[in-house]
């Protein structure tokens, strides 16, 4: 039984594929060729996520194409223009990386633009930036995990790790206070013992690591 | 029997009997007390992304230096080798690779453990390693003299064309869109030659960062894009694997570890010929196991009947960058021991610990010491054979990882690879560029930009720029110095196959896919 035009979803041919999308051209809705659409296999490679955009025939969200390659851009652009005065040993290879790597970028955004304004693509970011619950999970995330950094030289590493476990499994939706304290104190305690007292790495030390020092006169 | 080793047409003469070889095997057994801890510790530092076989070996040093000169040596090529396949098993389960020769496993392994298979993954890991090293092993013991004079054959411009072959294998590897994975590469290299240079040691684009001064280092780098990202995007799913997926991985049993070791007998050739680009890319200085890996992943998909089937979670695509990692281990101790020039940090610490031994390394070795050389490629042929008989059977329990729920796994992700970035450099810096990279990451997975891509970039930007500076100065600025030698050349046609083969099969397979699809709706 092969798919028809119009089908919302393509028929599974081999049940064990997981990734069986249409493969007719970029951005047609159910594109075909010959009047017939044309099915295979995709991925992204790592976590083979599927755009459903791309399956329901909505116009595709091209704006985190455009992301790449305008940090790109910016760097090699920052990197060519912060070696100007620098002997050529010294910009070779930034000129020979740097100028193909614009290039291209800026061709990627024609070729993306092109898209848009033939109505295959839009400028629209889909749900990358949207008001979504796991988007504010993400950011409040970055948050949590930025002021752990931040705060590493004042809670000392074991501290620090027990209370940023603590906070981003509660806000992941860990609710067991028991499953909470157990695992942040076990996670910290393996970490305090492996990485600081073992192997003497120079990981922050704070309250809890001079604790430790003054009461066993250890890893101080 | 005293048939000997060797390759007399070449003029390449080893004095080892069989009967040597065989009580330096009986030797290499006995030091089992050392090789286990070693392997024991080296699936660890594998499995610790921000830990690598080189800083441990360094941190061993004082206790390596103190032991007698084949206990240390055993002790060193053990975790070495260990930790080549350590690396994979987070790769597989978290698709987090723990060392950079393990980035090309997370392509397959990852997919395969989302769909419940991650027992089979780790299988097919541990065999393609173990019997990889085992190849590799044996191959570099028989023709040890004659791949000594491999490395004297690359020289600055022939690793220039290697690198850019490399970099070719990355638009290859973004299979779907030629330009989105040649971009995620330069940049990837753009980043990789920020730093002082090397030359005259002025500052470029490192941001008024006196951190980045040594430039970008690769295991934030590769945290970033490979942990946190992943961290960022596996959040929306109740546990790694789909729900649908969960119930086969839970029903897992040691039926599946045989079904793995099935699924890597049916790929045996894969193995052989994929762990041989790694013993090649091994003997070359700065080379190393990504390279070897992904250049393996490229060919095996390259060659392969079903190409579109890589990146779903395809055996083969575990089974290659594997056996290539584990490969390159072998060919590793070879420009040591025949040159005495080291090919990597590894090689170098190795070096060391056997001059402080009062070991004199070059072609002479070979008649002087020819006991000692093969004594430590027999511990390495022990320490595979431990490999396979005791790791494979612990794939079973390592695969129960991913029942748990991620919002578990999530924040002890975040949080220990955020730890695990300071161990590289010992800066808190180095965990905040961890974050930022994992940002970049995260939107290169959205703009569906290939990672894996810009971690080989970033990896092989200061290469790059070391090999392409001193090919450079030789020429004294002329760019055609690149094209001045036959092997380049050879290399540089291969780059340009590399680069147009996939549009060509492209081509074929729409061509037959539309043509099975109208054949279809004739019917």
């Amino acid at each position: 039984m092969i798919g028809r035009l119009g089908e919302t979803e393509p028929p599974n041919l081999w049940p064990n594929a997981p990734n069986l999308i249409e493969i007719s051209p970029p951005g047609a809705a159910f594109g075909s060729m010959n009047g017939q659409p044309i099915y295979g296999w995709r991925g992204n490679g790592v976590t083979n996520d599927i755009d459903r955009s791309e399956r329901s025939g909505a116009r595709e969200p091209l704006a985190a194409d455009f992301i790449i390659p305008l940090i790109g851009c910016g760097l090699a652009g920052y990197y060519l223009a912060t070696t100007t005065d620098l002997v050529w040993e010294a910009r070779s290879a930034g000129v020979v990386v740097g100028v193909p790597l614009i290039a291209m970028c800026l061709f990627h955004m024609a070729r993306m633009t092109y898209r848009i304004a033939k109505g295959r693509g839009s400028f629209s970011s889909g749900d990358m930036f949207a008001n979504t619950p796991f988007n504010r999970q993400r950011l409040v995330l970055i948050v949590l995990i930025t002021t752990f950094i931040i705060a590493l030289p004042w809670t000392g590493t074991t501290l620090g790790l027990f209370l940023v476990l603590i906070a981003t499994m509660r806000m992941l939706g860990v609710t067991s206070i028991r499953a909470l304290l157990a695992t942040s104190a076990i996670t910290a305690a393996i970490v305090y013992v492996l990485l600081m007292y073992l192997v003497s790495s120079r990981l922050p030390h704070g309250p809890v690591e001079w604790l430790i020092a003054w009461a066993f006169g250890i890893g101080g | 029997m005293a048939d000997r080793l060797g390759l007399r047409d070449w003029g390449l003469t080893v004095d080892v009997s069989y009967t040597v070889l065989l009580d330096l095997f009986g030797r290499s057994l006995a030091l089992w007390w050392i090789i286990l801890p070693g392997m024991i510790l080296g699936t660890i530092v594998g499995i610790l992304p921000g830990f690598s076989a080189q800083n441990t070996l360094i941190i061993l040093l004082p206790l390596t230096l103190y032991m007698n000169i084949e206990a240390g040596m055993a002790l060193m090529i053990s975790l070495y080798c260990t930790t080549q396949l350590g690396g994979g098993i987070p790769a597989i389960l978290f698709n987090m690779p723990g060392e950079g020769g393990a980035a090309a496993t997370v392509l397959d392994g990852y997919p395969m453990t989302k769909k419940g298979q991650a027992q089979q993954a780790l299988v097919c890991c541990f065999a393609a390693s173990a019997f990889g090293g085992l190849i590799t092993t044996i191959i570099t013991m028989a023709m040890l003299p004659a791949l000594a004079k491999l490395g004297l054959y690359f020289r600055s411009v022939e690793m220039v064309a290697v690198m850019v072959f490399g970099l070719t294998l990355i638009a290859a590897i973004a299979a779907q869109d030629l330009l989105k994975g040649l971009i995620a590469g330069f940049f990837g290299l753009m980043i990789g030659a920020i730093g002082v240079d090397p030359v005259f040691g002025t500052p470029r684009a490192t941001f008024g960062f006196l951190e980045l001064y040594d430039g970008v280092p690769l295991i934030p780098a590769l945290i970033g894009l490979f942990a946190i990202s992943e961290a960022f995007v596996m959040l929306e799913s109740e546990t790694i694997v789909r729900n649908e997926d969960l119930k086969t991985a839970k029903a897992a049993r040691w039926v599946d570890t045989l079904e793995g070791l099935w699924i890597n007998g049916r790929y045996w050739w894969q193995t052989v010929w994929t762990s041989l680009i790694g013993l090649i890319i091994g003997i070359l200085p700065g080379a190393g196991a990504t390279i070897a890996a992904f250049l393996a992943y490229h060919y095996s998909k390259m060659l392969s009947k079903t190409p579109e089937l890589y990146g779903t979670g395809h055996p083969p695509g575990v089974i290659a960058p594997e056996s290539a990692n584990n490969g390159v281990t072998s060919g590793t101790l070879v420009p040591v021991f025949a040159l005495g020039i080291p090919g990597g940090t590894t090689g170098a610490i190795m070096m060391l610990v056997l001059t402080y031994h009062g070991v004199v390394l070059g072609p002479r070795l070979f008649i002087e010491r020819i006991d000692l050389v093969y004594s430590v490629y027999m511990q390495m042929l022990v320490c595979y054979i431990f490999m396979a008989l005791l790791i494979l059977p612990m794939a079973r329990y390592m695969s129960r990882v991913v029942w748990v729920p991620t919002k578990f796994l999530v924040p002890l992700i975040l949080s220990l690879v955020t730890i695990a970035a300071f161990s590289e450099r010992e800066y808190i810096f180095d965990m905040g560029l961890a974050l930022f990279f994992g940002l970049i990451g995260y939107l290169a997975r959205k703009g569906k930009y290939e990672v894996s891509a810009m971690l080989i970039g970033v990896i092989m930007g200061p290469l790059f720029e070391q090999y392409f500076l001193r090919a450079m100065r030789l020429g004294q600025g002329d760019l055609t110095i690149l094209f001045s030698s036959t092997l380049a050349n050879v290399l540089w046609v291969l780059v340009v196959l590399s680069l147009f083969l996939p549009f060509i099969r492209k081509r074929k397979k729409t061509g037959v896919l539309a043509q099975t699809v109208r054949a279809g709706h004739e019917s």
